[in-house]
């Protein structure tokens, strides 16, 4: 019995919801972090290949109950917005549940209608606090210095903030004594800044619980022609078939697409009709060289293949044998709920998702790059994402040009945690990578 | 005292992970999702590239799409553009021998098309013949492919017959479809007259040979010999046209023209 959690979008969201205290899981907008002491700064978010900051994609909220250090874990996932790279970076942090943010028992509070007040009343939660970049959501080094109340992570944020708006806030809110930034939409006599377009649109996440009924095929099919001893051959050796063969329920034949070498046609009376493969030798084999000097049937031969177009690409398996089990597996879930962006699964047994037979993710999937452990699937991003984000742009507005099959997230089984550095003079990393694997539609 | 702690835990909540919520007290945000079993008629969430482009209305005629031979992935894309009639031509029952008997299924062939420029053939197995109906259209529907028309004579009025002549094989059948004056009909078996038919072609002359009586070698090999009527360079094709930017060039955010 194979649990997986989808994840769908929500365009109606409270958006005071959506910040640190309540640990969101979320698309879009400015990335929310966990342990505000260690924000990431600006410079450990550039893609690798154009080392341009990346955007924020998406987090999830997976806490993980064995492992006191993950009491509150969360998965950011950041992408560069040129589509020339194609560069994804999966991000985790984490923080036990006493800790220096939030109450030890936030989880249940945060549904109450107070919980707010629990961090003016307390405000050792807050102090700790950095300060994050109005533009970016990474770690703050500086504020604006007309108003002193915005801050932002390098001069481009600044700069780039300043003409979306800021500019007009900014003596407002210098006068302004008690600021709350993320109340800035509210307060009616600041104007509104436009939206950048570095940030991709916001939306919530509700999760919905599914248990999986469908499995994919085999994909090596053995097909036994033994009639006798039947219940006997199978006790030894194909113990592991055996195995596969319980999890697929109803998948054996019903999507076995078109397998039909062996089928056999029936007539009226049931009677099997076997095909004659006559004629293969119609066509010469040699790429239409001929070996005769007789003009006409020369003539009559380049007419055939002028007909024909023998030379001519067209493949004509695209339509009878090459048939993707993979994407037809994944048509298929996916036609249950067609809005699912996420799918979340910590079984083993879960067959992940894939858009091809052809690039599957690397059978070795590279270990944990903070302590050596290995890595283990947890959860997929699904293209309807991309669907969901675009929905009210003309492509003009839309800078991003992002296209992918399948997002595949690999994390740390142990889900360790973050080494400080000793050696060196710059401060710990703020998070650890995982590994995140794309796949494409096959061209 | 670690454990009986943590075991009274367990009791009160379910354990924590991506998706479990304890119990709320609000309204749940996750009862605004439909229920599993009252499904009303599901709207079309594209999935490829192309049919986000498809479904925002970014592409206006199908043959954009054909133009650039992109391979098309959802059917719901063809669905957009065209208002297709299908038909079932047959049915067939094949059996496969496994270790438990015989496993029969349905094999069906549907063919789609709106008599004017356009079809597709879909063939499609399946334990139940509804099933494989439904999925035949599926298949033929994402098989779509454009006919080209041309004249017998004089180029008078609409096209009304295949340009030159074109012959397609598959396996040992192989169909050859000839001009043919206006007014002659299709002259042709019941199974490539019905696919004719949904072309849209009028008039045209056939000559088959090989087991015509394999209905899939048959259907399959004159679908092959119409799709070649596009594939086939005629003299008032030679002038050379300029060319133009795929739609995924076309719509997307010309990073080249913005300023970093």
């Amino acid at each position: 019995m194979v649990n997986v959690v989808l994840g769908f979008t929500e365009k109606d969201f409270n958006k005071s919801q959506l910040t640190s205290n309540y640990f969101p899981t979320k698309v879009g907008g400015k990335p929310v972090w966990l342990d505000l002491s260690n924000i990431p700064k600006r410079e450990e978010l550039f893609c690798e290949k154009c080392s341009k900051q990346m955007a924020f994609l998406m987090q999830i909220y997976a806490p993980i109950d064995e492992n006191e250090d993950s009491f509150h874990r969360m998965v950011h996932i950041f992408c560069c917005k040129d589509p020339r790279c194609g560069y994804y970076a999966a991000v985790r942090t984490q923080l036990p549940q006493v800790n220096s943010f939030y109450p030890s028992d936030a989880d249940e509070r945060k549904y109450d209608e107070n919980y707010e007040d629990l961090y003016k009343q307390q405000p050792e939660y807050t102090k700790n606090r950095q300060n994050t970049c109005d533009y970016c959501g990474c770690f703050a080094k500086s504020n604006c210095s007309g108003c002193k109340k915005v801050y932002y992570c390098s001069k481009e944020h600044q700069q780039l903030d300043w003409e979306l708006g800021h500019s007009e806030q900014c003596k407002l809110l210098k006068d302004l004594n008690i600021i709350d930034i993320n109340n800035l939409e509210e307060n009616k006599k600041i104007p509104r800044k436009r939206v950048s377009d570095f940030l991709f649109k916001e939306l919530d996440i509700i999760t919905e619980s599914l248990e999986l009924k469908e499995f994919p095929p085999p994909t090596t099919t053995t097909t036994t022609t033994t009639t006798t001893d039947d219940k006997n051959t199978n006790t030894n050796g194909n113990s592991n078939t055996e195995s596969i063969n319980n999890l697929k329920i109803d998948s054996d034949d019903e999507y076995d697409d078109d397998n039909d070498e062996d089928d056999i046609d029936l007539d009226e009376n049931g009677n099997p009709v076997y095909k004659n493969e006559i004629g293969k030798e119609l066509i010469p084999t040699n790429g239409g060289e001929t070996m005769t000097n007789d003009p006409e049937a020369i003539g009559k031969f380049e007419d055939y293949i002028g007909e024909t177009g023998k030379k001519a690409e067209f493949n004509e398996e695209t339509f009878t044998k090459i048939k993707d089990k993979s994407l037809i597996y994944f048509k298929r879930i996916v036609d249950n709920d067609q809005d699912q962006i996420l799918r979340y699964s910590k079984d083993s047994n879960y067959p992940i998702l894939w858009v091809s037979d052809t690039d599957q993710a690397p059978e070795p999937i590279p270990q944990c790059s903070n302590c050596g452990s290995n890595r283990k699937f947890e959860f997929q991003i699904l293209p309807q994402l991309l669907y969901f984000l675009d929905m009210d742009s003309t492509l003009a507005n839309n800078s991003f040009d992002i296209d992918f099959g399948i997002l595949s997230i690999y994390t740390c089984e142990s889900s360790c945690q973050i080494k400080s550095n000793t050696t060196t003079t710059t401060t710990s990393p703020s998070f650890v990578k995982e590994y995140i694997f794309k796949q494409d539609f096959k061209k | 005292m670690a454990d009986t702690t943590t075991a009274a835990q367990a009791d009160q909540k379910p354990t924590r992970a991506f998706g479990r919520q304890p119990q709320r007290g609000a309204p749940q945000r996750g009862g605004a999702r439909p229920q599993r079993g009252a499904q009303e008629p599901k709207s079309w969430v594209p999935v490829t590239k192309l049919g986000r482009l498809v479904a925002q209305g970014l592409i206006k005629n199908i043959h954009e799409i054909y133009l650039f031979s992109l391979p098309i992935k959802e059917f719901q894309i063809i669905d957009r553009f065209l208002h297709l009639k299908d038909e079932v031509m047959k049915i067939v029952p094949v059996q496969k021998q496994t270790r438990a008997g015989q496993r029969t299924r349905f094999k069906a062939f549907v063919v789609v098309g709106d008599h004017n420029g356009h079809v597709g053939l879909g063939v499609k197995c399946a334990k139940e013949v509804a099933t494989a109906i439904s999925g035949a259209i599926v298949a033929a529907k994402l098989s779509v492919i454009p006919v080209r028309r041309g004249y017998w004579g004089n180029k008078l009025g609409a096209p009304h017959t295949v340009p030159t002549k074109v012959t397609g094989k598959c396996g040992s059948v192989a169909v050859r479809l000839v001009p043919a004056p206006r007014g002659t009909g299709i002259v042709a078996a019941r199974v490539p007259k019905k696919l004719l038919q949904f072309a849209g072609v009028d008039d045209v002359y056939t000559s088959s040979r090989g087991k015509t009586r394999t209905m899939g070698n048959f259907v399959m090999a004159t679908f092959f010999a119409i799709t070649k009527t596009f594939a086939y360079l005629t003299p008032d094709l030679w002038r050379e046209v300029k060319l133009i930017k795929t739609p995924y060039q076309e719509h997307s955010a010309i990073l080249s023209e913005k300023k970093e």
